[in-house]
């Protein structure tokens, strides 16, 4: 039972050993036992997987001798959400990030080894938050006995069944987001070593390391940047089909919380792909890559914590305050540090210095202007979250920070970050007159777009006179306004494509292009449909009486949906629950368990099921034999017709076991004691042992369109009767090319209340995120500079990459 | 160059704090007679002309005495809520004015019954003159002490004892110290009972379809008013149909549980002295088609029809169609405990509208073509002006 914490204790020695031997040795500039670190990582790493291998197999096994497993799986679930329960709860996931953190970690010291000095503090770095990690789960370990879940059992007592697992996290998108998510965390672990070692080395005067590493850095933030928006997409997937979320983004805390480091990420992209030693970005490239860490958990704390009150407090409590410390020491290298430095120490206005021309529209300044924009939406999403909590220890009094706050405060800078990433786009291959006549026009465009609003839904926000003035002026605005920034976007970036990779020679400064091309024009017209799926999904609603009925009649009414070109027809009502069928023998122990068990379950109430060998009735009460054994079934106060149950059946009943029960029935080792109503036979269990975990309502639906068929599916409910009573909506969503069908249903004893939602642009938004992720591939696979393809298989390493491969 | 990036930053931070920040502060203060609040919870709901609650409660917690508070735009005036060893004390104060709670007065006495013994295992429910309950205290040999409590302000003690409920109510710095409380031991005699009052007659039945729409769903009324001087507790009894299936019964505006046998319906029921309560019955039918007896002495019976129209139903000959807004019919005359009425429904011949609208939000319909033309258009014309011009 202990074996997982062993496991996890000693990653946490060996973690620690290589932790101290790096930082050592590089601070001693010596070599002492340094051929001993590689192996030291390896077994960190190898110790976690196993840690984690081993948790899996207890979820896949069933083994409720683990409180954690007990606590977020049940036999009913399948064997893909049991292995999904793994990191359903903060420690299984704190496990699966530092078994990856570990993993990176091990690549890293492969690939790059510890000849170089620096390396060594960049390990030590690594391993110190592998080691952190493995330290939070020696204290809180994954691997709790059962017993601290019941103490007042004996030793060695193990349910028959688990909790089960939290309901939300049922979802197929919802079972692959979190291993994504702490892919893409545990590979921005190295950049944020590299940015702290590069401020360490460059305080202690030893000029620093990030001209060095821009290579590394690059490609761990790019596929960092990769896995992040994988997880997010996945995440908006989620929150699509789970009704209460308000569509794929509701500017809930935690979708803040993963919004802030993303949108800080891709900043920092830019900033770091300006970097140039002495010059621009000296000092700000590195600090915004320590940064994203100290961001990431950060967001991870807000998730964790329960800090903040959200729509989805997956767990809280014990692991918050671990988090805190994490998050100050990670600040404090990442932010504090990087801060310091700038204040203190840089070489006062050396960058201006250096740049000798005075013109303002330069592309390193249009870059700065990027950067900086990016910067602010991502400020404005920080301070959203962190507002209220300051508010609330300032004044007691709390706030709560809407969508509206965030959408208005963002779209205007999403405008401006469109209008520069179109100039900048521009300007790269026309001249400076020509770039800045389309910039006027087409910001003109905009200002003008704004002010025409055919309709009322064009308007962006609902907004009254009290509300502040910025308010009342960009909720006033026309959503129309999007599409002249953004089609200047897709003008000038498909312009400067066409100039720069038709007839270029080098194949895979081509294919980085193209890369860089996709991800752009998708931004563009990922900002677009949001907007609009946002502003124009119509719903409409219906109740059907009788749905229950109309299931059962060939070709029943076809019901139309008022105000909407839709109308539904019922095909198909039906109840269920889980586990379908339930098996007996998952649920009761056997009259041999019951033996085996002895005195540890007596005066328990247990389940206990067997063939009736011989009944003997009593004044008082009738015993059963089970299986020619020990163990009786005791029914008070009953005979044995009242039971029903002969010689030879199949009963099973739920009692309290008591040993010696008996002293006058010699062949009675335990009579488990119970009345009528606790038993029954086998094919008809009594109510006591009902485990039903999940009762499910459905409707078969089809939806007709202008009279067409368009979609045929199921829509309903479940509800988790062990969970509280929560409950899950099944959505029927037909996706269609300019527009989603989207189909609730709330069924309820027989009657189903449907809302028809038709959401416009679903699936343009889909081709622009897998174009986001594609164009990320292309750029991290082909860049001519920091490309896996140049890199691969050897490691070179790259300075002063020529101006022309930059965007 | 760093001061105006720091400045920068500070400026845009500044101009980026939500609208919401600027309200005024109140505070408010607590005294305790030979005690402390300090480190208690209050908690402050602003509350708009109509009482509805504006934004959310907010919690604040008791600090030397006093405590504070945001004012919220709209709200015009404050609920506030003190929490104190066990007890829960209440000030409704109006916009601007500033909520004091005094906690030096006490409220005591003994429960005796008519003669005078004292009564054993009560409990004592307090309720402040706002509504909400203040405390809840159990007493095993008639005393009580509940303290403190604010001056000049009416209590009402719902008192639980004999499986009766009493009502007292007492002004603090008034009577509310040592005062006996004479509870009267309740009947349990049926005689004490008679139908009377209830809208629009004391014995009525409601009739509807069940959710499937295949049986019939009755509510029966019946208003019942307690002619002695001292509570009742005990059973009241519904007749029912013999098919019936009895799903619960409501006393006043509380659900409670229904035992059914042989046609007979008994709530538990408690009514105070000269005091008249309802007792109702939802039972579900079958079929659409019952004959019961009326189980009381009643000078007029009626029964309303929910969802069918009076051609759907045919009737009993001791029950005639009310000259009424809705379908119902009423007894001819009074009618006796064994007279048996009778309902049936028959099919119409016009369904009942199955489908209903919940009203929908329409937003215009999306001009994707129209857009997506525009937007294609924009960028052609674009790459075309710069190539040509």
């Amino acid at each position: 039972m202990m074996g997982g914490t062993l496991l996890i204790g000693a990653a946490l020695l060996s973690g620690l050993t290589a932790t101290v031997l790096l930082i050592t040795n590089y601070l001693r500039r010596e070599k002492r036992y340094l051929n001993a670190v590689t192996p030291l990582i390896g077994v960190t790493a190898g110790l976690l997987s196993l840690a984690l291998a081993y948790l899996t197999y207890q979820f896949v096994t069933t083994d409720y001798a683990n409180a954690y497993v007990w606590n977020n799986t049940a036999n009913y679930i399948s064997i893909f959400y049991r292995i999904t329960g793994v990191y359903a709860a903060n420690q299984g996931s704190i496990l699966l990030w530092a078994a990856l953190t570990a993993i990176v970690a091990f690549w890293a010291v492969v690939v790059r080894g510890l000849e170089h000095r620096e390396t060594r503090l960049v390990q030590g770095i690594t391993m110190g938050v592998v080691t952190y990690f493995a330290a939070m789960l020696v204290l809180d370990s994954p691997f709790k006995p059962i017993s601290a879940e019941f103490p007042e059992m004996d030793p060695g007592f193990v349910p028959i069944d688990g909790t089960g697992l939290n309901p939300l996290l049922i979802d197929p998108y919802m079972a692959i987001h979190p291993p994504i998510m702490f892919v893409a965390y545990a590979l921005l672990t190295m950049p944020f070593a590299i940015a702290v070692a590069h401020f360490i080395s460059t305080v202690r005067g030893e000029g620093g390391l990030f001209d060095e590493w821009i290579g590394s850095v690059t490609r761990w933030l790019r596929i960092a940047w990769l896995f992040l928006t994988a997880a997010i997409v996945l995440g908006s997937l989620w929150s699509y089909r789970v009704l209460g979320w308000g569509g794929i983004w509701a500017w809930d805390p935690v979708e803040v919380a993963v919004l802030i480091p993303w949108l800080f990420l891709t900043a920092t992209l830019h900033a770091v792909m300006n970097y140039r030693s002495r010059s621009t970005y000296a000092t700000l490239a590195p600090a915004m890559t320590g940064a994203t860490l100290a961001l990431i958990v950060y967001a991870t704390a807000i998730v964790r914590s329960g800090v903040f009150r959200s729509v989805h407090s997956f767990a809280d409590g014990g692991i918050g305050a671990a988090l805190l410390v994490l998050l100050t020491i990670t600040s404090i290298l990442g932010i504090g540090l990087p801060l310091g430095y700038w204040l203190l120490r840089e070489p006062e206005s050396a960058s201006e210095t250096s740049s000798p021309s005075r013109r303002w529209i330069t592309h390193v300044n249009l870059k700065h202007l990027a950067v900086l924009s990016i910067g602010l939406l991502g400020f404005i999403s920080v301070w959203g979250l962190t507002f209220p909590v300051l508010n609330t220890y300032a004044t007691g009094v709390e706030v709560a920070v809407g969508g509206q706050y965030y959408n208005l405060w963002s779209y205007p800078i999403v405008l401006g970050v469109l209008l520069v990433l179109g100039f900048y786009m521009d300007y790269d291959v026309e001249g400076r007159r020509r770039a800045l006549l389309s910039l006027g026009i087409f910001s003109l465009l905009t200002v003008l777009a704004a002010l025409v609003a055919p309709s009322e839904t064009w308007t962006l926000s609902n907004v009254d006179s009290s509300d502040a003035l910025l308010y009342r002026l960009v909720g006033n605005a026309s959503a129309l306004s999007i599409l002249p920034p953004a089609a200047y976007v897709c003008l000038t970036v498909i312009k400067r494509t066409l100039e720069f990779v038709p007839g270029n020679p080098n194949r895979n400064f081509q294919l980085k292009q193209v890369g860089i091309t996709m991800i752009h024009i998708a931004f563009a017209l990922l900002v677009v449909t949001v907007t609009f799926s946002y502003l124009f999904t119509a719903q409409s609603s219906l109740v059907v009486a009788d749905a229950d009925r109309e299931a059962t009649i060939e070709g029943s009414a076809v019901h139309e949906v008022p105000e909407s070109n839709y109308a539904v027809q019922v095909a198909d009502y039906r109840s269920y629950q889980r586990p379908e069928e339930p098996n007996v023998e998952n649920m009761a122990l056997s009259s041999e368990q019951i033996a085996s068990r002895g005195q540890e379950i007596h005066e328990t109430r247990q389940p206990v099921y067997g063939t009736a060998t011989q009944i003997n009735a009593g004044p008082d009460a009738t015993v059963i034999q089970l299986d020619n054994s020990g163990v009786w079934l005791g029914v008070m106060n009953a005979s044995q017709t009242e039971l029903g149950i002969s010689e030879g059946d199949q009963v099973v009943g739920v009692g309290t076991v008591m040993w010696d029960f008996l002293p006058e029935l010699p062949q009675s080792d335990g009579v488990v004691v119970t009345e009528a109503a606790n038993v029954g036979p086998v094919s008809n269990p009594p109510a006591a042992l009902d485990q039903t975990r999940v009762e499910g309502t459905a409707v078969g639906l089809t939806v007709y369109q202008n009279g067409e068929q368009i979609a045929r599916g199921n829509a309903g409910q479940e509800q988790y009767l062990q969970q509280g009573g929560m409950e899950v909506r099944d959505v029927l969503v037909d996706r269609g090319l300019t527009h989603d069908t989207y189909v609730i249903a709330a069924v309820d004893d027989g009657t189903v209340s449907l809302t028809v939602k038709q959401i416009p642009l679903m699936t343009v938004m889909r081709f622009s995120v897998a174009a986001l992720l594609v164009g990320m591939l292309f750029v991290i696979v082909f860049d001519p500079a920091h490309g896996l393809a140049r890199l691969w298989p050897r490691v070179t390493r790259q300075q002063n990459v020529t101006e022309t491969t930059s965007d | 160059m760093k001061k105006t990036v720091l400045g920068f930053v500070v400026l845009v931070s500044l101009l980026i704090v939500p609208a919401t920040a600027t309200a005024a502060s109140v505070s408010g203060t607590v005294t305790v007679d030979g005690g402390s609040a300090d480190g208690e919870t209050v908690t402050i709901a602003p509350l708009d002309p109509s009482n509805e609650l504006v934004g959310n409660e907010t919690e604040t917690t008791v600090e030397n005495g006093s405590f504070s508070y945001e004012t919220v735009e709209g709200a015009i005036t404050y609920f506030v809520e003190l929490e104190h060893e066990g007890t829960t004390h209440y000030a409704l104060v109006d916009d601007g004015e500033q909520p004091d709670f005094v906690l030096n007065d006490t409220i005591s006495g003994e429960l005796v019954d008519e003669n005078g013994t004292p009564i054993s295992n009560a409990t004592i429910t307090v309720t402040s003159q706002h509504g909400p309950e203040v405390t809840q205290t159990n007493t095993t040999d008639g005393s009580f002490t509940i303290g403190p409590v604010q001056p000049d302000r009416v209590y009402t003690l719902d008192i639980e004892a004999n499986g009766a409920t009493y009502e007292r109510a007492v002004s603090t710095g008034d009577d509310a110290a040592n005062t006996t409380f004479e509870l009267s031991t309740p009947t349990t005699d049926r005689d004490a009972l008679t139908l009377s009052g209830g809208q629009p007659v004391n014995h009525l039945l409601n009739v509807g379809p069940t959710q499937n729409g295949t049986g019939l769903f009755v509510v029966e009324t019946v208003s019942v008013e307690n002619g002695a001087d001292r509570p009742f507790a005990g059973d009241v009894s519904v007749a029912v149909p013999s098919d019936a299936e009895v799903v619960t019964g409501m006393v006043g505006d509380e659900r409670t549980s229904v035992s059914q046998t042989n046609g007979t319906a008994t709530v538990e029921t408690m009514i105070g002295p000269q005091e008249t309560t309802t007792v109702n019955v939802y039972y579900r039918l079958e079929d659409r088609a019952f004959e019961k007896p009326v189980g009381y002495d009643v000078e007029q019976l009626a029964i309303r029809f929910a969802d069918y129209d009076m051609s759907q139903v045919e009737v009993s000959d001791n029950l005639v169609e009310a000259d009424a807004p809705m379908p119902m019919v009423t007894s001819t005359g009074p009618l006796e405990a064994d007279d048996q009425i009778s309902v049936s429904i028959t099919e119409s011949n016009q369904s009942v509208a199955s489908d209903q609208t919940d009203g929908s939000s329409g937003a215009s319909e999306f001009p994707l073509g129209l857009v997506s033309a525009g937007f294609v258009a924009v960028i052609a014309i674009g790459l075309a002006a710069y190539r040509y011009v």
